[in-house]
């Protein structure tokens, strides 16, 4: 029963999930050129239009998208290529991981379907909501819709665009995503603890991304930085 | 015998174009099963803790959880702004990490992220007339 709570909402249920919808909608800025960018240049890595599409469709993850088209590109093998996928992706588990607790109610299938849709926009937008005790399932639904509409389009319109589009990086369009997460990060640090973990977090961030291929600098300073925080908290009481 | 002989020899044929159009990348199938292999693991990686924690945490584990919000956004935030992108990253100090620096402090200010995106950009614009990169 609870599975179908989500497919026949409550009024109160539907505006959360609005609610969320309309949340994610200043990082929609962020992520759109790049879906654009992903087209284009997995069109030029010989996909045809509705491989291009269907990536964005059934992975939905854009650093790992980018990353295969490239790939593709450079005619890699199909298993490095999955693999590849799966150790950028990686750090999804932690972030699955940290919602778990919030969704302990939820029914099986409402979970699956927030994990399939689960970026890193949606979460940090979703994960706001519940440390502020005001999240819900609903909430994270339409906060991951936002983003998988958003996513959709921009491939599309890159597919349909082509190569007319200039390099969104060469008007700094690519810092949008870094200055998303400083607005989303800087208000969280107004506790102690959390400038402890964001100061360790930093620290690992450095060197994960200074001497670890890929993206495993994500999962060390998620981790790591976190783990800090847990064992601060343990050794002094008023932390 | 010659028939059965070359059946065999166009089956052998046909399986090795198929295991060709499988492991060369520009194969349309293998494609196509490259972009289901990367939607099941993506899957897999999404699903796997949502569907598998069930019941009361310990309270370690919680505790480690709740900061990794606070972690994340730090690493996506920073190694954007502060480490080059390519084959050999290095710190970089420049215009975007000071991009970041007024975005950072225009979320401490007013808390809101299309501020902090505007102030950032416009930081960024600033500097990249002024001829610093």
């Amino acid at each position: 029963m609870a599975e179908l709570q989500i497919s026949t909402p409550a009024p109160g249920r539907a505006a959360q999930v609005r609610a969320g919808f309309l949340a994610v909608a200043p990082l929609w800025l962020g992520a759109a050129p790049f879906g654009v960018i992903y087209a284009v240049s997995a069109l030029a890595a010989g996909l045809s239009p509705a491989q291009t599409l269907a990536m964005s469709l059934f992975v939905f993850a854009g650093a790992s998208q980018f990353t295969a088209a490239g790939m593709f590109a450079a005619a890699a093998a199909p298993a490095a290529i999955v693999v590849t996928t799966l150790i950028i992706n990686a750090r999804h588990l932690l972030l699955a991981a940290s919602l778990a607790p919030y969704l302990r109610r939820s029914g099986g299938w409402v979970r699956l379907g927030l994990a399939a849709q689960l970026t890193d926009e949606s979460y940090a937008i979703g994960v706001r909501q519940f440390l502020g005790g005001r999240g819900s399932a609903a909430y994270q639904l339409g906060a991951n819709l936002s983003m998988y509409v958003v996513w959709q389009l921009s491939t599309l319109a890159g597919v349909l665009l082509g190569r007319a589009l200039p390099d969104p990086a060469a008007y700094g369009l690519d810092l949008v995503f870094p200055l998303t997460f400083i607005g989303l990060l800087v208000p969280l640090l107004r506790r102690r603890d959390s400038q402890a973990v964001a100061a360790a977090a930093a620290a690992l961030t450095l060197l994960g991304a200074l001497w670890l291929p890929g993206s495993w600098y994500i999962l060390l300073a998620g981790m790591g930085a976190s783990a800090v925080g847990a064992l601060l908290r343990l050794q002094i009481a008023d932390f | 015998m010659q028939i059965a002989e070359r059946r065999a020899q166009s089956a052998a044929v046909n399986l090795q174009s198929a295991i060709c159009n499988l492991q060369s990348p520009g194969g349309t199938m293998s494609i196509w099963l490259t972009i289901a292999g990367m939607a099941a693991v993506t899957l897999l990686v999404r699903a796997l803790p949502l569907l598998t924690m069930r019941g009361e945490l310990p309270g370690w584990l919680g505790r480690w959880l709740g900061y990794v919000p606070v972690a994340v956004f730090t690493a996506l935030a920073l190694r954007p702004i502060a480490v080059s992108a390519g084959d050999a990253p290095h710190l970089v100090a420049g215009a975007p990490l000071i991009a970041g620096l007024v975005g950072g402090l225009v979320a401490w200010r007013t808390g809101n992220t299309l501020a902090t995106i505007a102030a950032g950009m416009a930081a960024y614009w600033a500097m990249r007339l002024a001829g610093v990169v």
